[in-house]
């Protein structure tokens, strides 16, 4: 997994120059770490890496990593993720963003992109909440938590992403937590490494909107789950769990999709078929 | 049935029917039997609003010379039943030189065809079909309506024979026994075709939306995601299989929000890539073309318009999308816009919207529309050109460089990096951006950045293919203006007028952005200008006059879909105003 022969490569080898728009101490930013730490541990070369986000402050990633990345519209990552692994096998093509992003304005994407199973990595940066819009209730924010939008809470039971990923096919399925960098950095490195679609979900604590959420670090136990690829136990572990659990929950080896490309044909074989 | 004159050789033929009669099926056998023998060919079809199960009809012209446009009215209608017919009435006009023939062992004649005046033939299909084992009315038909075209047996067969290849021997024995029969029902005649004069080179039976894909093909579109939706699906069903075997793929995306973004995720990964839809899809990809803008990827969107807003007409032309694809993106959003004129056409403009797409790094809007996409057509093959329109792509080096994606150049278009070039790495982004990419909010940088993108669609000199301009002479008073399928239609009433001896020009336009104000200009000041275009509201006509291309006084003819604005219309309206 790890190329020791060659030179040791750092973090830093992969951060852009561009510097991180978030709050002070906010989680995202030990996602950045934990991502970069992975590929350096994977060796692989910057400009074989694409890193797609939407829009959030967990979607600025892709100017922080030095790679082939796309900021792109909100909700729409992992479609133009998946567009581009379609055309460029070759690459290792990581999709990330935040809950809104992700399961909220982006969820049809989510649950096709799990059922296409193609060979990508989803990074999502689970704050439960929409940080970038300062603060409004999110798909996974619980249903009592009172903001500006919903002043008694939503009322609305959370979205469950890791139930959902297995319904829809995805075929690994994890949970990290940004308090834990090594766990967070091998769960990143087993989700690249893994052929299929990969969901690793990250609870990062918002600071500024959700300042009692930085008790994860506290809670969130240290890889406790060690995978499976039985849905049954996986589905028990992942409805069974109090939502602090970290771990590979599923990993099964599933058809991928990917397209091939061949070139057998001249366009004067198209042009024949339509003479008289 | 009519005289037909050495100089009109053509004859329009009209088939109807229930769902499922193969009403369809028999106009795509008489147009290829048509070809087979030496003719021209234009077939448009007709549905109910419900795509499958309900009545269709297909409305033909042949002639011995190109033909892109329906007749006045039908010389012979075939009625497999009068199963919803009624609908049809607009687009089917009968007269009393109409000959209708139908079956009569379904409903009885309905009132308001005898009352054309038409001449009424009945026959009995379900006793031929019953005698003739696994043979349907349809085929029956075709026979009748050949041995009344005075079209030759064989080239019928032969069409047949292609047509009913792939199921089976015994399914195209007993198609071939019911043409025979059919072809026998009826005294035979020779005319219309006796006089006509048959051809022998190489022609194309295509339809606008085949065209259309051939063109992304010509121009080396190697990656399509698309999300189904009448009338546009065609396109990319008939590139799946073909892209699959050319270095290509289409991938089919959850939707039109999925489809554009993952076209611009293959786009960005190096392969020229498209989408196509319709109105509804086309909102819903408004979002994303914004970002091809902004993030100066390459993509090519084609809309085949159908009637909106909403739902519309879904199966039914309009030329009403075109404010949404001039100004439909949040933001400045300076991009290329361009319709085909013909189907023809179609393979030429697509070809040459891929290659602008290319080479400018931004979004192209082809406009088509469900007439000129689902209509069928014998043409001249269409012979291949170049278009010198490349994307300018970042040589290849080691290691990290400063590499400046967006950095500002005399022509304004700055080499693209292409995800495995250690030199190019780079953030593409929807977000304002510096030169390297990053993002930037400062007033200087969306200034650059706005007048870079602006530069490079204006600043490109698209030479002769923006527009066909005919029967322009020193001494041209009135200049007919108009786009899309109305195309052909507005050219017969003009060359009409023009050899009547009329001062009269057409400017068929095929930029429709950026807008060649100058060129327009140039061809109609101090001319009476008349803007004709499938709207009610006259998108086209006010877009124009916006813009200072024409004057103030110019005129309209302006209708909604989804009746076709016919050529005597367009001469009459004309006409008028020449006298006003
Ligand atoms: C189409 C669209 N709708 C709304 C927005 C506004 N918006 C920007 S980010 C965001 C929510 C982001 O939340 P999340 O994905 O959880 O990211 P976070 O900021 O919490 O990391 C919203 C609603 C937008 N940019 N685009
Ligand atoms: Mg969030």
């Amino acid at each position: 997994m790890i190329d020791i022969a060659g030179e040791k490569l750092s973090p830093e080898d992969y951060l852009s120059d561009v510097r991180p728009v978030w709050c002070p101490g906010c989680g995202h930013y030990f996602v950045l770490r934990a991502l970069t730490q992975a590929l350096a541990w994977l060796r692989i070369p910057n400009e074989q890496i694409g890193l797609v986000t939407g829009i959030g402050c967990s979607s600025r990633i892709s100017a922080y990593v030095d790679a082939y990345g796309f900021h792109g519209v909100h909700g729409r990552a992992l479609a133009l993720g998946a567009g581009l692994k379609a055309v460029r096998p070759d690459m290792d093509v990581i999709v990330a963003g935040g809950d809104g992003d992700g399961y909220s304005i982006g969820g049809n994407h989510f649950l096709h992109a799990c059922r296409r199973n193609m060979d990508l990595t989803y990074i999502v940066m689970d704050n439960e909440v929409y940080g970038m819009t300062k603060g409004q209730p999110s798909p996974t924010t619980e249903p009592d938590w009172q903001s500006k939008l919903a002043p008694e809470g939503t009322g609305i039971r959370r979205f469950n992403p890791l139930g959902i990923a297995l319904a829809s096919g995805a075929s690994f399925i994890a949970r990290g937590s940004a308090g834990d960098q090594k766990g967070l950095s091998r769960l990143i490195v087993e989700a690249i490494e893994h052929k299929g679609f990969s969901l690793v979900e990250i609870k990062t604590p918002c600071v500024t909107f959700r300042p009692e959420e930085k008790a994860w670090y506290k809670r969130m136990r240290k890889i406790t789950i060690e995978p499976t690829d039985d849905m049954i136990l996986a589905a028990q572990r992942i409805h069974g769990s109090d939502g602090f659990d970290t771990g590979i929950f599923y990993q099964a080896d599933l058809p991928v999709f990917q397209p091939h490309f061949t070139e057998e044909k001249s366009i004067e074989d198209f042009e024949k078929e339509f003479e008289v | 049935m009519q005289s037909h004159s050495i100089q009109d050789r053509s004859v329009s033929v009209s088939v109807s029917g229930a769902g499922g009669s193969g009403a369809v099926t028999a106009g795509l056998i008489l147009l290829k039997s048509m070809a087979n023998a030496g003719y021209y060919g234009y077939m448009t079809r007709f549905s109910g609003p419900q795509i499958r199960g309900g009545e269709s009809a297909v409305v033909l012209n042949f002639s011995d010379s190109p033909v892109e446009r329906s007749a006045r009215s039908s010389d012979i209608h075939f009625a497999l039943d009068w199963h919803g017919f009624e609908r049809f009435s607009d687009e089917i006009p009968l007269n009393s030189q109409s000959c209708v023939i139908f079956d009569n062992s379904h409903d009885a004649l309905p009132d308001s065809v005898a009352s054309t005046g038409a001449k009424i033939i009945e026959v009995n299909l379900k006793d031929q079909a019953d005698q003739l084992k696994g043979s349907r009315p349809n085929a029956f038909a075709v026979g009748i309506v050949a041995s009344q075209l005075g079209l030759p047996l064989n080239a019928v067969l032969e069409a047949l024979e292609q047509i009913l290849e792939k199921k089976g021997e015994e399914i195209f024995r007993a198609a071939s026994e019911a043409v025979r029969t059919g072809y026998g029902l009826l005294e035979k005649k020779a005319a219309p075709l006796e006089q006509w004069k048959p051809v022998s080179h190489t022609r194309w039976n295509i339809s606008g939306n085949e065209a259309c894909a051939l063109g992304a093909l010509r121009a080396s579109v190697k990656f399509a995601a698309a999300y189904p939706i009448t009338p546009a699906s065609d396109i990319v069903e008939y590139l799946a299989p073909r892209l699959e075997k050319y270095g290509g793929n289409v991938m089919i995306a959850e939707d039109e929000l999925a489809a554009i973004n993952m076209a611009i995720g293959g786009s960005f990964g190096g392969k020229p890539s498209m989408t196509a839809t319709s109105g509804p899809g086309f909102s819903l990809m408004i979002e994303a073309m914004g970002l091809a803008i902004a993030s100066e990827v390459p993509v090519l969107v084609i809309n085949v318009m159908r009637g909106g807003p909403s739902t519309g007409l879904p199966t039914k032309s309009e030329q009403t999308d075109l404010n949404q694809a001039l100004f439909g993106m949040h933001g400045e959003a300076p991009h290329v816009v361009v319709a085909p004129l013909d189907i023809a056409d179609c393979v030429v403009t697509t070809q040459w919207a891929a290659g602008l797409a290319e080479h400018l790094q931004t979004l192209v809007v082809l406009l088509s529309d469900q007439r000129l996409g689902q209509s069928r057509a014998i043409i001249d093959a269409v012979p291949s050109q170049t278009f010198d329109l490349k994307r300018k792509i970042l040589p290849v080096q080691d290691g990290k460089g400063s590499y400046l994606r967006y950095a500002v150049s005399p022509d304004s278009i700055s080499p693209m990096a292409i995800p495995g070039n250690a030199a190019g790495r780079y953030t593409a982004d929807g977000l304002e951006h510096t030169v390297s990419g990053k993002p930037s909010s400062m007033a200087s940088d969306h200034l650059q950045q706005l007048k870079k993108r602006e530069a490079k669609v204006t600043q490109f000199d698209y030479g002769r293919m923006w527009a066909e301009a005919s029967f322009q002479q020193e001494s041209t008073e009135i200049v007919v203006l108009t786009w899309g399928s109305v195309y052909h239609n507005a050219k017969a009433a003009v060359s009409e007028l023009y050899h009547e001896g009329s001062p009269i020009a057409l400017l068929g336009l095929r930029l429709l952005m950026p807008l060649q104000t100058e060129a327009i200009q140039a061809l109609c000041k101090g001319k009476k200008v008349i803007v004709v275009e499938q709207s009610y509201s006259g998108q086209l006509y006010h877009y124009l006059k916006g813009q200072g291309a024409i004057d103030a006084s110019a005129l309209t003819l302006a209708k909604p879909g989804p009746l076709v604005l016919g050529s005597d219309e367009i001469k009459a309206f004309i006409k008028e105003a020449a006298n006003d």
